[in-house]
């Protein structure tokens, strides 16, 4: 929770929006909060932005049982065609992993603030994501945490696949935004 | 038969964990705290919504029997992942897309396919639509009817759902998908109250924080108490198939969770979506 | 006031009035119950009707009519039926005097009936507006209203149930409600309520509450039709579409709450009246 999903969507969409069509399916376990904060921040039209209800089961919805988020892609899909669609879960912990059968690519997002030892644990979603996104190091020395051992751990981890540090807030993410790019057939 | 134990299983991918039978409504008022209140909203669920929902299942499974299988399987979702374009989606393949309720009434008389002729579903789905007087809750039907029919395509690819639309209530898919289980309408009529009873217990779990083993026990004497349910949900959808009338299919309703069904599809911040 | 043309004058009974319509008198149908069929016909701006005891017919106004229950009742075993037809153009407005009390009769656990049929012409309406229904302790009651609306008809049927006198639990009620339009079935729904049963009274059904009300609309939906709910502590209720054109209000709570609600979603005339 608060690693910065939401605000890597929200800097995604406001990167993409203008060479790319885009749509967002958020899943919140709470509120359509997160859907209301990125149409607040209008990084895409309201209707391009999707809330899903999980049932308290953020995992099932976007793994187990894709369901819910099947049917608002595809009705996204129907509606606007867009070039990408990107998911948000609604929860996170180490083993929350996306199903291939639901999303094509996925960026997994630990926080800096988290623990530096997160990507040395490795996990389903640190080890196996399609891009690892080591957010919030600009808060590194605030709370002692070692972003470069964090970026080396996850190498040692990973497998070949790349790892990004961002600070969401406060820095451009102009690294994901290209590794995005270069994942959509039309863009590339 | 072993399909069935499949059919009946919560964890069939049919996004029924986001959904709570409309317990939530009542759980956020406070009205539900302790197992015994789960147990008597099946109570007043079991014999009237559940009837209502169980009976066309009964009625979809005895049609489907006796339907064709499809000319044609539908490619189900098992590309490969790096498969980002041309992405095939089951749903979308279907015969009508939005609209259903005027759809459904339009769409009469389905293509015959020889000797057989597919059920004409467009009046089943109506008749389930009039049996079900809240708009909300007819949408969750359809919504659950679509993912339902995703999985269908997917496990059971000869079922008899040509003809069913893109978005049939849930109880008429649930029905052609036990006879492709070969299962039987008494099936149909026990999986559709199986799987109401198991989204209202399993969301108090979830809601409240209650003893799972304790609403494993509720789920257990609500399916044993309500077996004449079960028994006159079969009955009455056998023999509508039987007379090919959708108008013999019971109604029966109960009406504080009617009007919390609307209340829940209107509240902001619900975690279910029903 | 446009002048009525042809029909029996207020207060006549169908007997001596209108021999084109055949009156069926109430007759026994064992154990001291009633079968009865009362006729309604407004066709050609002609109203005539055939009362059948306990159910009499008297024309209170203008396109007005009101049903007068004599004898008491109803009892267990009692077989009602009231058939409405109106012509091309009509409108009828139905009420009645007062109160129905269904009580639980000779034999208990013998199911009473009301079914009002109504069948409406192209651009006809019909507003059936009945006082409240009491369903004594041990009665068992099966009211219906079957509504069959030719394209361009509309009608509105607002009702309120009672479970009990005051100390009654209340018996046993199965209100069904069907209305079809041109044809096509767009609403069969049955209400089960009993106050005498844990699971009907609880909250997967009334939530305790001893009365429920209902406004149905049909062949419009440009008359409040819209989906819309509240509640406060007094009562819950809804409005909600229906898979055609009209919709139905439900309420549930406290007999005079939903008299309140009942009054202002479906008190004054409706638009299209």
């Amino acid at each position: 929770m608060g690693c910065g999903k939401t605000a890597l969507v929200a800097a995604l969409c406001r990167a993409l929006r203008d060479e790319l069509s885009v749509a967002v399916v958020t899943n919140d376990i709470y509120t359509t909060e997160d859907a209301d904060f990125l149409r607040r921040e209008a990084v895409l039209p309201t209707e391009r932005i999707v809330a899903v209800r999980t049932g308290c089961c953020p995992h099932t919805a976007i793994r187990d049982d894709i369901t819910a988020n099947l049917d608002a892609v595809e009705d996204l899909v129907d509606q606007f065609d867009p070039d990408v669609v990107l998911v948000e879960s609604g929860g996170d912990n180490l083993t929350a992993t996306f199903s291939y059968g639901l999303v094509d690519r996925q960026i997994f997002v630990v926080d800096t603030a988290g623990g530096d030892d997160v990507p040395r644990k490795g996990g389903p979603g640190v080890a196996g994501a399609d891009l690892l996104v080591i957010n919030k190091v600009d808060l590194g020395p605030l709370v002692g945490a070692d972003t470069e051992r964090m970026a080396a751990d996850a190498e040692r981890v990973r497998d070949g696949k790349p790892t990004a540090l961002t600070s969401v807030r406060t820095q451009p993410i102009t690294e994901v935004v290209d590794w995005v790019r270069a994942q959509v057939p039309v863009a590339a | 038969m072993s399909g069935l134990w499949l059919l009946a299983d919560s964890r069939l991918p049919t996004g029924g964990h986001a959904h709570s039978g409309g317990i939530e409504a009542a759980v956020r008022r406070g009205l539900v705290s302790a197992p015994d209140d789960v147990a008597g909203w099946l109570g007043g669920r079991v014999p009237t919504a559940g009837l209502v929902t169980a009976a066309p299942s009964a009625a979809a499974c005895a049609l489907a029997a006796a339907a064709p299988a499809p000319a044609r399987a539908l490619s189900a979702r098992g590309e490969p992942s790096d498969a980002l374009v041309d992405r095939t989606f089951p749903s979308r393949t279907g015969v009508s897309e939005r609209g259903e309720e005027s759809a459904a009434l339009a769409g009469r008389g389905f293509p015959s396919c020889g000797e057989l002729r597919s059920p004409d579903w467009a009046r089943w789905d109506a008749a389930i639509s009039a049996r079900t007087p809240v708009a909300a809750l007819r949408e969750v039907s359809r919504t659950q009817g679509r993912a339902m029919l995703r999985t269908v395509r997917s496990a059971w690819p000869d079922a008899a759902i040509d003809g069913l639309g893109a978005r049939p209530h849930q109880a008429l898919v649930l029905g052609v998908a036990t006879a492709a289980a070969n299962g039987s309408p008494h099936d149909a009529a026990a999986l559709a109250v199986h799987h109401l009873v198991g989204q209202v217990c399993s969301a108090a779990v979830r809601l409240l924080g209650l003893d799972p083993l304790a609403l494993a026990g509720v789920h257990a004497r609500a399916l044993d108490e309500h077996r004449d349910v079960i028994d006159r949900a079969a009955d009455a959808g056998t023999d509508a198939a039987a007379l090919d009338d959708p108008d013999h299919l019971p109604s029966a309703t109960t009406p504080l969770p009617e009007v919390l069904a609307v209340l829940h599809a209107r509240s902001e911040g619900a975690l279910f979506a029903s | 006031m446009t002048p009525v043309v042809g029909g029996p004058a207020a207060g006549r009974s169908a007997a001596e009035s209108s021999p084109a319509v055949d009156t069926t008198a109430g007759s026994a149908v064992g154990g001291g119950a009633v079968e009865a069929t009362a006729r309604l016909r407004l066709v050609d701006g002609r109203l005539t009707w055939a009362s059948a005891p306990p159910i009499v017919l008297r024309r209170t106004g203008h396109r007005r009519v009101h049903l007068v229950a004599v004898g008491g009742g109803p009892l267990g075993g009692d077989r009602l039926r009231l058939e409405v037809e109106l012509g091309p153009g009509e409108r009828l407005s139905l009420h009645s005097a007062a109160a129905t009390v269904v009580q639980p009769g000779r034999d208990p656990g013998r199911t009473a009936s009301m079914a009002v049929t109504a069948s409406l012409a192209t651009g006809s309406a019909l507003d059936w507006r009945p006082e409240p229904t009491v369903v004594c302790d041990a009665a068992a009651w099966e009211p219906s209203v079957r509504l069959d609306l030719a394209d361009g008809a509309r009608a509105r049927v607002v009702e309120q149930l009672v479970l009990g006198r005051s100390g009654q639990v209340g018996g046993r009620c199965a209100s069904t409600m069907r209305a079809a339009v041109g044809g096509t079935p767009i609403l069969a729904t049955t209400t089960v309520l009993d106050g005498a049963d844990a699971a009907l009274i609880g909250l997967g059904g009334t939530g305790g509450a001893r009365s429920v009300g209902s406004v149905l609309v049909v062949g419009t939906d440009s008359d409040r039709c819209d989906e819309d709910a509240g509640e406060d502590g007094e009562v819950t209720w809804a409005r909600s579409p229906l898979a055609g054109p009209g919709a139905l209000t439900t309420a549930v709570g406290s007999t005079r709450a939903v008299a309140a609600l009942l009054a202002r979603e479906g008190g004054a005339q409706p638009p299209w009246w």
